[in-house]
């Protein structure tokens, strides 16, 4: 009987334990497909993120720079006392953009500007006309890269883009109205927090100003150069800039003279041309009217 | 019979997770409102979350999406994220609950999520600017919606068709807010490509 009992007991526990074994086989199952599932949904995630973001990226640079500005700037200087712009090939499509040659026995004159920048205007106003008679008697050139720092200042049209790709249209078609096209363009700069002219509107701004070439309207109304923009300011927030000792742009404006940073100090110190004609003579431009 | 004993076991984890998000998110509602206030002292104030030309709060705070019903976003969350700490400490106590109530929060914890979404494409596509503190307000709301609604699907609250799925989805809950993380990252990055390079 105790035989009997024990055989029972045995047998319970070796049912038991197979239970145990199968519970624990079954959990272990479960735990094997939820980590597979997983790693197939981290990893099909991934693939999803890195695929729309890949894609993203090839939509946005459309094409080829604009021309005669294969430094992403349009250089102007003087030549039998007319500012005349220095032509250039565009940058190839995927291309980097080619520093431009200075001459050190000038002042060689860059600035980084965004139309929608009110320091940018300022520096315009009061500048570009001593600016233009030292590049017309040929004691400095100047060279303009517009970019687009201030995308978002204009409720979602971005207007820094649109601006900067419709100076690019008039420096590829009709670079010599390039310096009255950019007064132009400060002239009718919106304020900061709203919309800014259309593109239809940039184009007649444009024409206005003497970009009369016929294909600079389409150019503008369809944003040829937007792509360019984009990777114009992705490389100046990211490179050095060419020509100085500069790491990457910090602001707008950004106004280098022979490789130096010229930093308004003061309320009107942006306006002020006597400060800057002094910068200029301090770092080696032979400014003489 | 010890059947009982799953079934009134207290939901640790997903008390947890209330308790956290909850936590972090008023904490960043409440800076978020301290910031709000030292605009008011001094409109020209330069805020510790003004840290790039894409990274700024201010400009953010002073949109008018920023004061969606007349008053600062913050103060919403401030008083919102009371709850799920609120539920998540009475979860821990062993909390039942009605059924309504486990709607109302989920309800609740829908529309936070919604208003949420609402600003991130607001911020991204319209304002154009990125607030470190309103993000870390979409990054508490997004998982307390997603894995909070799992959990109570497989819990029963919406019937025994939701109760299914839920629990099918209960072990991967955390894939739905990871998601959710990946199309804000992407379309940051995408409306944004240079932010990375100029933090």
């Amino acid at each position: 009987m105790s035989d009997n009992e024990s055989k029972k007991a045995r047998r319970n526990a070796a049912r038991e334990r197979a239970a145990a074994q199968r519970a624990k086989e079954k959990a272990r199952k479960r735990r094997n497909k939820t980590l597979t599932i997983s790693g197939i949904i981290v990893g099909s995630l991934a693939v999803v993120a890195v695929v729309v973001l890949v894609i993203a990226n090839s939509i946005q640079p459309a094409g080829p720079g604009p021309k005669n500005m294969a430094s992403d700037g349009i250089v102007l200087q003087g030549q039998n006392g007319k500012i005349v712009p220095v032509e250039t090939k565009g940058i190839p499509e995927g291309g980097k953009p080619t520093a431009t040659k200075q001459d050190d026995s000038v002042a060689n004159i860059t600035v980084y500007e965004d139309y929608m920048c009110p320091i940018c205007n300022q520096f315009e106003t009061g500048n570009m006309s001593q600016i233009k008679q030292w590049v017309q008697s040929g004691s400095a050139t100047l060279e303009v890269h517009p970019f687009n720092l201030l995308d978002r200042s204009s409720l979602g049209s971005k207007y820094s883009t649109r601006s900067a790709a419709a100076a690019a249209c008039v420096a590829n078609y009709d670079p010599d109205a390039f310096l009255d096209v950019n007064t132009a363009f400060y002239e009718n700069q919106p304020s900061e927090g709203t919309r800014g002219p259309t593109n239809a509107e940039l184009a007649s701004i444009a024409k206005d100003a003497g970009a009369t070439n016929k294909n600079v309207a389409s150019c503008i109304t369809d944003q040829k150069f937007a792509g360019w923009v984009a990777d114009a300011t992705n490389r100046v927030l990211t490179e050095p800039l060419a020509n100085s000792s500069l790491d990457k742009l910090t602001g707008t404006p950004t106004v280098i003279v022979n490789g130096k940073q010229y930093n308004a100090t003061g309320t009107n110190a942006w306006t002020d041309a006597d400060a800057f004609a002094a910068f200029v003579e301090q770092n080696g431009g032979a400014v003489k009217n | 019979m010890s059947t009982t004993a799953p079934t009134t076991r207290r939901p640790v984890a997903i008390a947890i997770l209330l308790l956290v998000t909850g936590a972090v998110g008023l904490y960043a509602s409440f800076r978020l409102v301290l910031d709000e206030f030292q605009k008011y002292e001094n409109p020209q104030a330069v805020l510790s979350c003004d840290v790039s030309p894409f990274v700024n709060c201010s400009n953010v705070m002073a949109s008018a999406q920023g004061h969606l019903f007349g008053f600062p976003n913050p103060l919403l969350g401030l008083m919102g994220f009371v709850a799920p700490i609120a539920v998540g400490v009475a979860l821990l106590a062993g909390i039942r609950g009605a059924k309504w109530f486990w709607i109302a929060f989920n309800a609740g914890l829908f529309l936070a999520w919604v208003f949420v979404t609402w600003l991130f494409s607001q911020t991204v596509w319209f304002i154009g600017y990125l607030c470190p503190w309103c993000m870390l307000v979409w990054s508490m709301t997004i998982p307390l919606f997603w894995v909070f609604t799992i959990w109570n699907m497989a819990r029963g609250t919406f019937g025994p068709g939701a109760q299914r799925i839920g629990k099918t989805l209960l072990p991967f809950c955390w894939a739905f807010p990871l998601a959710n993380y990946l199309v804000i990252a992407v379309s940051i990055l995408i409306v944004f490509p240079t932010v990375l390079s100029t933090l």
